[in-house]
Order: C-alpha cells, then structure tokens, then sequence
C-alpha cells in the first residue's frame, strides 16, 4: 500500500512500513462503526418521530421475536472475527523484528531517553536510524514504567524497570527522490524528523522545563539515507553547547550536557530556586557535606566523579538514592564536573 | 396492587414519619439509606467535577496555564479516583439500587436493613480516609496507582489505597445485600420472568461486586504491604514484578468497569419502558444480556495491558475476549431501538437523558473496536482516544444513565416536581458540553496525543482548547441542573404518586413512599411493563383524590 506521508485529520503521517497496514484496519473500524451508528440513530429518530405520543394512540403490546433476537445475536460476530483476525495479523508483524535488523538499546528514565547505537556511540533524547532498514529498539528503564511511543510509526511498546522490552520498524521515505541516489554521502543530513512521546504516565520533577516531567519526555527520531546513517554513526560527533553550536568551553559544554542528560530533573541550578528529589547545586561545591551513614566529605571533583559513577556509594543526607547511573565519556564528565564547579561559586 | 387510597392518606410518608438528626444516622429505612448515599455521590461529584474543571483549565493553552505539572498531576488523580470509587460505583447501586430495588420487589425493606447502614458508614469512613489523604499530600499516581511509581512517590498513596481497600467492603456488603433481597424478598406473583430489568440489572451488578472487589482489596493490600513493610511484590528493585500489578489491578477495575456500566443500562430500561409506553422487547434478552456482560466482563481484563509486556499469545486470547463484550452491549441496544418501534413516545428530561445514554454509548462501544483490535490498539492505547472512549461509555453512558433515573425518580423520591422547562435547558447544555469536550478527544487522541500530559506540542491547542470550552459549558450545565433541583426542593410542585404514567410497580406507593412502602404485602397480577394489563386507574398520572369518576370506583 502506498504510504500517505502528510498527516490527515484522522490519523498522523505514515511513515513506517506498519502504517498504511494499521490504517487501512482503522478505516474498516471507522466505516463499520459509522454504518452502525447512523443506523442506530437514524431508526431511533425515525421511531421517535413515528410513534410519538398523540391522542387516542395506544402503544401496542410488545411482542417476541426469537428470530431477530438470534439474528442481532450472532450476525455482528462475522464483522468482529474480521476485525479481530486484521488486528492479530497486524500486531504479530509488529511482534517479530526480522533478523537483520539494526539494534539500538534504548534506556529510560525520569524522563529522559538515552539511546546507544550499534557500535557504542551513545545519544540523549534523540536517535538517527536509516530508512528502509529495519531498526529494532530492545529497551529497559532504570525506574518507573515509561511507554516508548512514535504516531508517525505506529509504534508503542511499554518500557519496564527489571526487564527488556522490544519493538522494531522500518521508517520510510517522506519525499522519495527529495535527495538523488548519487547524492554525495554527508553525516548531518536528515530527510525528517518524527516525535517520540512517553505513553506511560511517570510522574513530573518541581521545576517545568524540557525533560522535566512525563508531559515533556520528548525525544526525536532523525531519519536518514542508509549511506548517511553509516557515516553518521562513524563521525566523531562535536561537543554540544547551549547555543547549538560546537565550541565552547567546559563549563557550557557540562550546562549543555546538565539540560541534556536530564539532571535537572532532581538538581535545582537556580539560585533559590524550589528543593527538588537532590542535592541543590548552587553554593554546593566546596562545602562539607553530611553523608547519609553520617560521615561527612568535601564536595569537590573526586566527590562528584563518585557520585556519578557510583551513585549510591556516597547518599547525601536527607535524600534517597534514587540516582540512576549514566553512562559518560571522559570529557563529558570532565565538562559536568566544570559545570557543577562554576555553580558552586555562585 | 396496593395504592394509596384515601383511608391512607394521612399516614407519614419516610420522610415525616421520624424526625431529628438521630433518626436519619441510625436509620434503617433502605429509603433515606438511599437518600443519604444519594447526597453523598452528589457532593463527591462535585468535587469530582472541580478537579476536572482544573484539567481542563490548565490544559485551554499549552504551558504553564494555572498551575504546577505537581498539582496537575494531582489533580486529574483526584478526579479520576474520586469519580470512579467515590461517585460512579456507589452512585446508582447506592442511591437509586437502595431506593428503589426493595420497593420495586414490593418489599418492606432490603434482607439485611441493618447491614446497609453499616455498608453507609463504612462508605463514609472511606471518603473520609480519602479526604484525609487530600489534606496530608494528594497522590499524583493516577486513579491506577501503578507501580514501581506508587512505591516511589513520596505522596499520602498508603491513604489513598486504603481508603479504596475500605470502600470496597461497603460495595461488597451492598451486593450481597441485593442478592439476598432478590432472592427472598420478591412479592407473591413476582416471579423472575416478571422482574423489572432495573432490578435484573443490580443483581448482575452485584454478583460482580462480590466477586471482583475481594481481587481489589488483595490488590490494595499488597501494595500497602509494599509500601509499609517493604515486601518486594511489584517494585523491580525489591524482586517484585510491576506488570503483575497491572493484573491484579485489572482483574477488579475491569469488572469495575461493568459494576458502573451496568446499573445505568438498568435505569435506561426502566425509563424507555415508561416513556414509550411498552415493555422492553426482548425482555429475557436484555436481562440475559446483563448477566452475559457480567461473565464476560471477567475475561477480558488484559486489554488494558496489550503494550505493557505481556506476551503475543495472551494479547491474542485478550482480544478475542474482549469483542465478545461486543454481543451483549449490541444486543441491549437493538431492543431499546425495538421497544420504541409502535410504542407511543413523550419526551420528558428522563426520557431525553435515556435516548441520549443510547446514542453516546453506542459511540462509546463502537470506539472500543478500535481499542479490541491488537494493530490499532498499538498506535491508540495510552493516548485521548482511550481518554474520550471511557468517558463516552462511563459519563455519556453511566452518569447520563444516573441523571435518567434522578430525574425520573426525583418525584417519587422527594415527592415534588421539578421544572421541565429548566430541566430541559441543563439537559441541552450537558449534552452539548459533553460532546464538545470529549468527541474533540477522539481525534487528538488518533492523531497521536498521549494522555495524562500536564503540556502539549503547539499543533494540538485548537482541539485542546475547543474541548476546554466544552468542559465550560458541561460545568454551567450541571450548575444549571442543581438549581432546578434545589428549587423543586424548596418550592416545586406536589408530585401525584405515578406522574408519569408507568407501569412499573414502584410507581404504585405514594409519592414519597410510607415507611413501609406499601400499606400491605402487593400481589403482582401483571409485569411491571404489562401496559395493555394495566388498568387507567394504575396508569392515572394525577391524585387519587382527582380520579376521574369513572376509574375511581373500587
């Protein structure tokens, strides 16, 4: 079936091989529905009008038909089998992801996505996948249920603390022939991007933000030629910085990475601003710190570099430990270190 | 049949025979049983309502609108858990069910009139609980609570859930209650085929709740445990499996899901009937069909869990379950229409909230196709489509079911009539409000708008705000409908004991009912539908004492 690339009033653009399939099975539903419905009205209406009281008209008694009743019994079991058949069929191709396909670990967590590409190159809230190959997501979550959910695709899987999960598509072309076959290969081109949104209600940090709750657990899914992808996944990415652009110092790369990596769901960098799940940051950073085993230490670069590594090595007091480990490069937590440093001299 | 005849006239109706305070709290006069249940689902309504007011407030604009993403989650929490365990379950079943079901039996009172006192109380203590909980720190898990969330959020979830644990014995108590009174207390003559399908309707309810609120309590108490103890049951962390909470969970609320749905099908019968003259066709159909739907209802609790890990084979026999629910929801609906057929048809409020609850419940079952095929469910499940698809079937469907009997009943109840025209007008806007606010909700939801989202990205404001200003108008529908109903109280006209006009046998007593509901045992000679057995001296919608001559003589 032809794939309809522009969002209609219905439903979102189909832009997975799953779509038109799922489509067309809801369309079926639609117009079943709709040959009922006016059905039902438009006999209702006509036996309100029809029978309505007026003088002298006695209602006649009500009689039995054993027929009809069997009839309405047992005929609408044909167009349910249907329906119920289409959606099985439909849902066990969804089920098993051909063998071939590209893998990508997908972790989740209050409420961020991290993503990890085949051969290690790690991303944060958003993920390149080619088109026409299938990409199959085996995904875990670190603390709550969260749903992995894609409209353009028609995918949804939820994501479950304690085990894997999985779900698989193969993303289509949105304007075939948009970039010619010869085109030269480039790592940064993108034929179009499609939201992903959690489905599975999570909760929601004090502060209101990007990545700051279940409403705003967005993440993106570029989607790029095959040849792009492969020379995407082997480019040395440039550092992120806050204004999107690729060279600043430590500590804008660490605010970019705090934004990004979504420590500010649990961490207020406002000065005064509301306590949230951790320890604050301003003022933090060379002060002495009580540990929950009562102990105490300075907050200083070793300090943090634990606490990141080891999350629950070294609980502050009064918090619980509720940190999840993310994964990160060496510079990257050189940056955030830098960052959370510049914080503390606030 | 027993009528209040004129040699009665002066004895008390329920309402006069006792006075004071404490002949209301220890009562165990089923009638003001039912009217105190009937005030307190009013209040949580409302309060029920508000919080949906505040969702829809906080979602008329994208952003921050009126509150915090915490309060927000909060909110629809409480309206969710408050509607659904403080106002839909106990609504019909407590307020008309404890009414009504003795009277329409022709009963003196239920089996065990001392025990549905303390099924009242023990709903009272459970509200209470659950207020309490709003004041130590209102929970944010949703009416779900669904772990590992609701054993990581540092909210009052331990009230909460044991404030559900309670209620639920209250339900319990009520079902075996109404059980028992079908069973034994049904008047000579009343033989089952002769039941009116409002009382088949809250026995199917109760074998439901007896059966299912036990799975809830075990449910509510694990998690309790969890909670308290630290056992590790659901949490990951602690060995437990969170998906098996969804079971639990799922194995109560969706048989929940037809303890509300049911009695409101039973109102409708009663009220189609009256309205058009004519007994439900198919009468052991529908009944049938009520008892199917309870059984059923059973085994089909995984639909809710399609996406959330389970594996293929059981998502296939979920579904195929699931469109038998279908069967018996149809068949219900192709009677009612067979009933209008050569009836002879009037449209007062009861009736207009009848015919509406036939037209927003089919769009409710219809719409849950959608849900029950596996491929599509994929892309729906989770978002306002769902959202708009239960609340089609629980407002358009129970709630418009409860304001059908309300508004039928109210004069027999409080024996005064409320104003028809003004009754009409809160009708309009309700209905209208409730479509504005909820069919906006289905294209959101298909065109990919997940559900419980405090934001949302800009291309979805206009639906959001469209069903925003539905909300506005459902709100002043009901603002409207409670005035009607205050001012009927305070200065509405006498109501005549069968104002309009039904067979049924709860029509026969005064309006309102004596204490004892019938000056002595009534024999039932004919169904409660039997119109053309009827005589016009039980069909005379007016006083007695006004009969007209010819069907006055005895």
């Amino acid at each position: 079936m032809e794939n309809q690339t522009e969002p209609s009033l219905q439903l979102p653009a189909q832009l997975s091989t799953f779509a038109p399939d799922v489509d067309w099975l809801f369309q079926f539903i639609f117009w079943v529905s709709v040959v009922f419905f006016v059905g039902i009205v438009g006999s209702t209406l006509y036996f309100l009008v029809k029978y309505r009281r007026r003088p002298g008209v006695k209602a006649e008694p009500t009689g039995h038909h054993n027929a009809l009743e069997l009839f309405w019994t047992f005929s609408p079991l044909v167009i349910l089998f249907l329906m119920f058949y289409w959606g099985w069929a439909g849902f066990m191709q969804m089920a098993e992801a051909p063998d071939d396909a590209v893998i990508i670990r997908v972790r989740a967590r209050q409420w961020a996505w991290g993503f990890e590409q085949p051969n290690g190159l790690t991303e944060d809230n958003e993920v390149h996948v080619p088109v026409g190959v299938p990409v199959r997501l085996v995904m875990s979550s670190t603390d709550v249920l969260h749903s992995f959910y894609v409209p353009d695709f028609r995918v949804k899987r939820d994501v479950v603390p304690g085990m894997f999960t999985s779900l698989w598509f193969q993303a289509v072309e949105r304007d075939p022939g948009s970039v010619p076959d010869d085109a030269e290969t480039d790592p940064n081109r993108i034929l179009y991007t499609s939201q992903v949104y959690c489905a599975e209600y999570c909760g929601a940090g004090g502060a209101w933000g990007p990545n700051n709750g279940h409403a705003t657990m967005y993440a993106l899914v570029h989607v790029q030629r095959e040849q792009d992808y492969r020379a995407f996944l082997s480019t040395p990415r440039p550092i992120g910085c806050p204004d999107g652009g690729t060279e600043c110092t430590d500590e804008q790369h660490g605010e970019f990475l705090f934004g990004a990596k979504g420590c500010g769901a649990c961490h207020q960098r406002q000065a005064g601003g509301p306590q949230l799940a951790g320890p604050s940051f301003p003022g933090l950073y060379g002060t002495q710190q009580a540990l929950a085993d009562g102990s105490s230490v300075t907050v200083d670069d070793d300090f943090i570099r634990q606490s990141i590594l080891d999350p629950r090595s070294q609980v502050a007091q009064g918090f619980s430990p509720v940190m999840p480990q993310i994964p990160l490069t060496q510079p990257e937590m050189n940056a955030l270190i830098a960052y959370i440093r510049s914080l503390g001299n606030q | 049949m027993a009528t209040a005849t004129a040699t009665h006239a002066h004895e008390p109706d329920y309402l006069n025979s006792k006075t004071g305070i404490g002949s209301w709290l220890y009562t165990v006069d089923h009638k003001r049983l039912g009217i105190m249940y009937l005030a307190s689902v009013l209040f949580f309504f409302a309060v029920g309502g508000f919080f949906a007011l505040l969702v829809r407030a906080e979602l008329a604009t994208p952003g921050e609108t009126i509150m915090s993403p915490t309060m927000y989650n909060k909110a629809f929490t409480l309206h969710g858990a408050i509607m659904v365990f403080l106002f839909i379950i106990p609504s019909i079943p407590g307020a008309l069910g404890n009414f009504f079901l003795p009277i329409m039996l022709g009963a003196k009172d239920v089996a065990f009139p001392r025990l549905n006192l303390l099924s009242f109380y023990i709903y009272v203590v459970g509200a209470t609980i659950a207020v309490i909980s709003i004041v130590v720190n209102a929970v944010d898990t949703g009416w779900t609570f669904y772990t590992p969330y609701s054993t990581r959020t540092d909210t009052a979830v331990v009230w909460v859930t044991m404030a559900a644990f309670i209620l639920g014995f209250s339900s319990i108590l009520t079902g075996v209650n109404f059980i028992a009174t079908v069973h034994k207390l049904r008047a000579p003559g009343l033989h089952w085929k002769r039941m009116p399908l409002f009382v088949w309707g809250m026995y199917a309810t109760s074998v439901i709740q007896i059966l299912a609120t036990p799975v809830l309590a075990i449910t509510l108490f694990l998690l309790i445990m969890e909670n308290v103890l630290t056992l590790g049951i659901f949490n990951p962390q602690l060995g437990g499996d969170p998906v098996l909470f969804q079971h639990f969970f799922w194995f109560y609320s969706h048989p929940a899901v037809y303890i509300m749905i049911l009695p409101g099908m039973a109102v409708v019968n009663e009220v189609l009937a009256t309205f058009s003259r004519r007994k439900i066709f198919g009468y052991m159909f529908v009944a049938m069909s009520s008892v199917g739907l309870a059984l059923v209802g059973f085994l089909v609790w995984g639909h809710h869990m399609f996406v959330a890990g389970m594996s293929e084979y059981a998502t296939l026999v979920f579904s195929g379950l699931t469109f038998l629910v279908a069967i018996p929801s149809g068949v219900k609906i192709f009677n009612w229409i067979a009933t209008l057929y050569k009836g002879s048809i009037s449209f007062e409020s009861p009736m207009l909230y009848a015919l509406s609850f036939m037209v927003l419940f089919s769009i409710g079952g219809l719409t849950g196709l959608f849900l029950g095929t596996l491929a599509t469910d994929v892309h729906l499940h989770d978002t306002y489509f769902v959202v708009a698809h239960f609340h089609y079937t629980m407002v358009g469907g129970t709630v418009f079911g409860f304001l059908a009997g309300l508004h039928y009943w109210w004069p027999k109840m409080f024996g005064r009539m409320y104003d028809e025209n003004l009754a009409r007008v809160a009708f309009a806007l309700v209905f209208v409000g409730f479509n504005m606010t909820f069919f906006t909700q289905f294209v959101l939801g298909s065109q990919g708008m997940p559900r419980r989202y405090y934001d949302y990205l800009p291309h979805f404001q206009p639906l959001h705000g469209f069903s925003s200003a539905g909300a506005l108008v459902l709100g002043v529908g009901f603002v409207v409908m409670a005035f009607m109903f205050v001012r009927s109280l305070t200065s509405g006209k006498k109501a005549p004991p069968n104002p309009w006009g039904s067979a049924g046998y709860e029509w026969a007593t005064a309006s309102p009912p004596i204490e004892h509901n019938f000056h002595e045992q009534p024999v039932m000679k004919r169904g409660p539908y039997d119109y053309h057995l009827a005589t016009d001296e039980e069909l005379f919608d007016g006083f007695p004492e006004e009969a007209p001559a010819a069907s006055a003589e005895e």
